[in-house]
């Protein structure tokens, strides 16, 4: 048994081998390397505009007022629809007076158009229930409110989106006075929020129809858009009375935007889920637009051939690269900061968004470059997106949806150079790495 | 009693081999460290380190009843009756490659082997064991251009690891009182891979491909010996050896991640073979006096009929020629502990199945060693040092000189004679 242990030793001595092993290039030209790496960036990208026949601008905590003549995209024009809660109020005196009653709106920083010139608002009071439009629990930049006829209130101003100060539309007086009527009297209409809603439907804000300036984004929150009775009693000095009708059920605020492409490229661009404008059909250009609908589908009709570089292969990386043309960032509209990538079927409905390695969704990693404007550009890592699009192993009609991040608060909008656009410098783009391991 | 007691030590002994022929093929270590060995299933053991690695690894004629000569499974027969012999070897292999543009040095330490050996009956013997078959071992730093993109790099850093584990059983049965015959009947396993690293300035990560290869199959060889005197001082064996060719399945997947894992490709690829070609191997040894010993081997193996999947690599037919010689002062009665010593030397001269870039390579060694008999009956612990070259610098080519320093032991137990301290 002695002889036994010794002879264990000895084996376990063999755990104890060991051996050095830095890399060099001995027997490089002999080794078989069975990797590959080959840079595809000609896979054809084909890109169109489709327009959405309805989005969800309801619930967005903003009211886009305002209408203007984009070069490139038409009359573009929002109305804002939104309803009011009534005031706390305790026993009025027989000598309140109204002085005025106005709306109240505050700017959000956000605008679209020329914020230079002048801009007509108009106020009607609605005539139906804003909530007998909702559809699946939301309101549409399609969706139509009846409203009187005859503007409640008009102001005629110039926008500063960016100033902290609110714009005060100056609504008819009998409104006011209307109210306080009701309030005093203690009539039925102010003893519950519905009956309230009842009498008072809402208000739509809309710009006027030969408007051709901006359209501007408020808060449409309660707190901060409202209402606002002024009056004072009788004999006294003190008039800085008033009673605030703050915005209610923001759920239920939403922006009717239309657009008229008449005249522009996209004049023949239906409606709806199925209709496309493909890039070659306009002059190598499509289009994007929050609010309005428009949006840009990517393809990639031949990612098939690329498989056929070897036997075992795989997608290490793409990277989708998008170049906004040079004339559509100018003075009156900004690039939007972030977009949004979706993938989709043949019916471009929004499957899922391209998420970036932190699993958020992406957002384009906008450069800017102001001083050579052909550098700046989106870029979008589709890796996973293409990986699983080179191994589908149905012929499903996979493509990309483009569209800006704010699609449904804004009007932010977006001009790219499809793949064949005659300035090299603005064509869209796929860079694929593609790994290629040969037995 | 006693007989029970040998029992749990050949249980032992097999839990052993068991447990150490897990530890190869699982730990799947690189224990080669050469360039060589990124051919085919990687570097073949061409010699039997154990007690002859003195001797030029000379054996197919030796037949010898102190040590276990796997070489020719029909000398297995010489064990003594109720003797029982475990050995085991490993070795250093101190190595300068050289080529044109460059010279590193590498050293390593390797298990070599594992057996034992027993009689049976009066005319069967029977061995067992493990030995390292080939390995796989290299680790090559490439730059390569991005196909496409002219002047964009990326380093392939390739590594291969790995091994075929031989898994043995050996038998051996005399035919007549001066003629036997054996067959060594082997399993061969292990898995070798080569793992590239793809880095580019493109990627945070870095991409891993592996490629797994696990081979395995029983492979036979057969020997036979004839011993007999010419006269009172001289006797003789003769020897022959040969194995058939045989097919060694493979199983191949392919696996590419990146370092954070993501498994980018995941592919059960292909079945296919590599092929041992047959093998052929004489042998003679004389002894003169039963002190002096000279052997001379011959081996062929018709490697040219095998197909190199490298395109720089091809195989051709092997040769090898060894010579050894031991010599011992006196086996009956020694004056002293240095007349029980045997001493070794030997010579061989390979030209290896390897052919480079259209140029054969040569293996040369010269050797001396030196087997110490230990207190207990006919046991030794051996050390045989070869000195060698391997190939040649021209061209693209590369040289290996080595040094191997091989150590064992050999062990003697006899069966059914109780010994004092057991």
């Amino acid at each position: 048994m002695r002889k036994l242990f010794l002879f264990a030793i000895v084996l376990m001595s063999v755990f104890f081998s060991c051996t050095k092993n830095d890399g060099s290039t001995l027997g490089s030209d002999f080794v078989d390397s069975h990797s590959r790496l080959i840079l595809v960036d000609t896979v054809t990208v084909a890109t169109s505009t489709v327009k959405y026949d309805s989005i969800a601008t309801s619930g967005k905590n903003v009211a886009l007022v305002g209408q203007y003549r984009d070069g490139d995209l038409g009359l573009v024009s929002s109305k804002s629809y939104m309803e009011f809660g009534m005031p706390t109020f305790s026993a009025i005196s027989n000598n309140a007076t109204v002085d005025s009653v106005k709306l109240i709106l505050g700017y959000n920083k956000y605008y679209y158009g020329d914020t230079t010139a002048v801009q007509n608002i108009y106020v009607n009071r609605l005539t139906s229930y804003i909530s007998g439009k909702i559809y699946e629990g939301s309101l549409f930049n399609v969706t139509h409110i009846n409203s009187a006829d005859t503007p409640l209130g008009y102001l005629q101003y110039t926008p500063r989106p960016k100033s902290r100060k609110k714009i005060q539309i100056p609504l008819d007086k009998s409104l006011g006075i209307d109210f306080l009527n009701k309030m005093r009297g203690g009539a039925d209409e102010f003893s519950s929020a519905s009956l309230f809603l009842q009498y008072f439907k809402g208000l739509v804000v809309y710009a006027g129809q030969n408007d051709n300036s901006a359209i501007v984004g408020f808060n449409a929150s309660d707190t901060s858009t409202y209402i606002r009775l002024f009056y004072h009693i009788n004999g006294t000095l003190n008039s800085d009375t008033y009673y605030d009708f703050q915005l209610t059920n923001t759920n239920e605020q939403f922006n009717q935007i239309s657009s008229d492409r008449s005249g522009t490229a996209l004049a023949n661009l239906g409606n709806g889920l199925l209709h496309k404008l493909d890039a070659q059909s306009t002059n190598q250009i499509t289009y994007a637009q929050a609010g309005v609908g428009l949006a840009t589908r990517i393809e990639f009709p031949y990612l098939t051939e690329i498989p056929k570089l070897g036997n075992y292969g795989t997608i290490l990386k793409a990277t989708l690269y998008i170049k906004p043309l040079r004339s559509s960032y100018v003075h009156n509209v900004s690039l939007p900061s972030q977009l949004n990538l979706y993938s989709t079927v043949s019916n471009n409905q929004l499957e899922s968004a391209i998420q970036n390695t932190s699993g958020n969704n992406a957002t384009g990693n906008l450069v800017l470059d102001y001083l050579h404007k052909e550098n700046t550009q989106y870029t979008f890592d589709i890796t996973s997106y293409l990986k699983a699009k080179i191994n589908a192993s149905y012929t499903q009609n996979l493509a990309l949806i483009l569209m800006p991040a704010n699609y449904y608060s804004t009007l932010d909008r977006l001009i790219i150079g499809g793949q064949k656009n005659k300035d090299v410098d603005y064509q869209i783009g796929v860079k694929i790495y593609y790994m290629v391991y040969d037995e | 009693m006693m007989n029970n007691l040998k029992k749990i030590q050949l249980v032992c002994c097999l839990v052993l081999a068991i447990c150490s022929s897990t530890f190869c093929s699982l730990s799947a270590q690189n224990l080669t460290n050469s360039p060589y060995s990124m051919f085919g299933i990687g570097e073949i053991e061409s010699e039997d380190m154990g007690w002859n690695s003195g001797m030029g690894s000379t054996g197919i004629g030796i037949s010898s009843s102190n040590f276990l000569n796997r070489i020719n499974p029909a000398s297995y027969n010489a064990i003594d009756t109720l003797s029982f012999i475990y050995e085991f070897a490993l070795n250093a292999r101190l190595s300068k490659f050289e080529s044109a543009s460059s010279s590193q040095h590498e050293n390593r330490i390797n298990f070599k082997k594992l057996d034992m050996g027993f009689k049976v009956k009066p005319f069967w013997s029977m061995a067992l064991g493990i030995v390292p078959f080939s390995s796989v071992g290299y680790k090559v730093n490439m730059q390569k251009g991005v196909e496409g993109s002219p002047y964009e790099n990326f380093t392939d850093n390739i590594q291969g690891d790995g091994g075929i584990t031989r898994v043995y059983w050996g038998n051996s049965i005399n035919l007549t009182k001066h003629f036997s015959v054996g067959v060594n009947s082997s399993f061969l396993f292990g898995s070798l891979s080569q793992t590239e690293t793809l880095q580019a300035g493109e990627f945070t990560n870095e991409v891993y491909a592996v490629n797994n290869t696990t081979l395995k199959n029983l492979y036979f060889e057969f020997g036979m010996q004839y011993s007999n005197r010419l006269n009172s001082h001289l006797d003789y064996t003769l020897g022959a050896v040969y194995a058939n060719r045989t097919k060694l399945n493979k199983y191949s997947t392919v696996n590419v991640t990146t370092s954070s894992t993501v498994v980018l490709l995941d592919e059960t690829t292909y079945k296919g073979s590599f092929t041992l070609p047959e093998y052929y191997g004489a042998g003679l040894s004389l002894t003169l006096n039963k002190k002096l010993t000279a052997a001379a081997d011959y081996r062929f193996q018709k490697w040219s009929s095998v197909k190199s999947e490298n395109g720089l690599a091809s195989y051709v037919d092997s040769h090898r020629l060894s010579v050894g010689l031991q010599y011992i002062p006196s086996n009956r009665l020694p004056k002293n502990y240095f007349e029980r010593i045997y001493y070794q030397a030997g010579a061989s001269m390979e030209k290896t199945y390897l052919c480079l870039n259209g140029q054969q390579q040569n293996n040369y060694s010269l050797s001396a060693g030196l087997c110490f008999p230990l207190r207990f009956q006919k046991s030794y612990v051996h050390i045989g040092v070869q000195e060698g070259q391997k190939g040649n610098v021209s061209n693209i080519l590369f040289r290996e000189n080595y040094t191997l320093v091989t150590f064992g032991i050999v062990m003697h137990d006899f069966w059914f004679i109780k010994s004092k301290f057991d």
